[in-house]
């Protein structure tokens, strides 16, 4: 018998500490989804309407530069959400988004879900807080990745 | 047979070379004198003397159970390992050690044991990985993450494949990476929320350059990692390599003799101190 979405939230870390109430709740936005290798999820400026949950496979974060075509600027992998920009204004997709392994995804409404997270002030937080964590957990690894500091001093 | 006296090098010479990357190289060292003793524990150092230049403390990267020679991967840097870059074989060096406090194998005993490292930093785990696939029944699982600049700058990679088919679960992340990279892109921080771990049985050993030790810690407690049960290995001026000179105090440490690794609980408090 195939799952229902919300008893998949429960095997994601993201939604780990969220009561089964909300997890049914959100459940009700999302939907399984396959993606084939080199397919895009997002193109940089799209409207973001979506918002992922990667279960397997792999996904680029690309940027694209005239003259050098798509710059890799992370990949992620089974286990992360992919996006935000569905819950930030003016909701447009920053990055473009290219599956490297076929992808087996989440995908939630990103309206769907924003509705919920206005009516129901206190699941909204909850969503606001993990997405934050995502966010500066992203920062951070940015930071430590721009700084480029594995091949500074020795051993 | 050790040398008598600590401050006393040894002449031992270099019988292998290997180029790692652009600007890090594998060096096989034997004693001159047959009789000496080339036991070690994974993570302890010894102090390199290149004759008329200087010497310095470089970590053991080679298998604690092979005790017929000592082996060195070292980051061409400075003035003295810039030199020990363009030894050939046959080449002397001056050897003192080994020295410090290794990684506490002990304390894994049946725990899943977790290495991150960064750059060369996996050289002074290197050890471990040998060590924990001489004795697997021991332990439980090994997970190895391991980050650096780019795909070029990563060392051991001919082990890779080999580590991987006798069960060492190995992520590599890099910093900037072509489309020919299959790994992940990205700081080796990101592997860390996804990780399948267990807080209470697991044990992390970390060596890397100190900023990245720094974003290590916050990603690991948010696991639910205590404090103790994190280990880090690190670096600092040391010159006498036992607790002599001073140079490599950090607090009321000697990194020489009281470290390289230490138990994170035992550095947090001064672990941010811009004065260490």
């Amino acid at each position: 018998m195939m799952k229902k979405i919300s008893d998949l939230l429960n095997d994601c870390v993201f939604f780990s500490h969220f009561p089964q109430e909300y997890l049914n709740l959100i459940g009700g936005c999302g939907k399984n989804r396959v993606v084939k290798a080199d397919q895009y999820l997002a193109h940089e400026g799209d409207a973001a309407q979506a918002f992922y949950v990667l279960k397997k496979g792999r996904v680029a974060i690309e940027t694209h530069m005239q003259g050098h075509g798509a710059l890799l600027v992370e990949t992620l992998g089974a286990g992360e959400i992919i996006g935000w920009s569905w819950l930030v204004e003016p909701f447009k997709w920053k990055f473009d988004v290219r599956v490297l392994e076929q992808a087996h995804l989440i995908e939630f409404d990103g309206g769907c879900l924003r509705k919920k997270a206005e009516n129901n002030p206190e699941l909204g937080y909850l969503l606001m807080k993990k997405i934050a964590l995502v966010i500066a957990g992203r920062l951070s690894a940015t930071r430590l990745q721009l700084i480029d500091i594995y091949g500074k001093g020795g051993h | 047979m050790k040398s008598k006296n600590s401050l006393l090098p040894v002449p031992y010479r270099i019988v292998k070379c290997t180029q790692e990357t652009s600007d890090v190289f594998t060096i096989e060292l034997v004693p001159e004198d047959s009789q000496q003793s080339m036991e070690f524990s994974p993570g302890q150092f010894n102090m390199l003397y290149q004759f008329g230049v200087g010497e310095v403390p470089i970590s053991i990267s080679g298998d604690s159970a092979k005790a017929d020679r000592y082996i060195h991967t070292i980051r061409a840097v400075g003035t003295v390992t810039r030199r020990m870059k363009i030894l050939t074989e046959k080449s002397q060096l001056g050897l003192r050690g080994p020295f410090g406090v290794p990684w506490p194998l002990d304390k894994a005993l049946e725990k899943d044991i977790f290495l991150i490292a960064g750059g060369i930093g996996l050289a002074p785990l290197r050890p471990v990985i040998y060590a924990y696939l001489a004795n697997k029944s021991r332990y439980g699982r090994l997970s190895v993450l391991y980050g650096a600049r780019s795909p070029k700058d990563l060392v051991f990679k001919k082990e890779f494949s080999q580590w991987r088919k006798l069960g060492v679960e190995l992520s590599v992340a890099v910093d900037a990476a072509g489309p020919s990279w299959k790994g992940h892109v990205g700081a080796v921080t990101k592997l860390i929320p996804n990780l399948d771990l267990d807080p209470k049985k697991s044990l992390v050993m970390v060596c890397g350059p100190e900023i990245m030790m720094r974003f290590i810690a916050d990603p690991l407690l948010g696991r639910g990692i205590a404090e103790r049960d994190i280990y880090v290995s690190m670096e600092r001026n040391m010159q006498c390599a036992v607790g002599f000179c001073g140079h490599c105090q950090y607090g009321g440490e000697f990194i020489c003799k009281d470290g390289p690794v230490f138990s994170f609980d035992r550095l947090s408090s001064t672990f941010l101190r811009r004065e260490f």
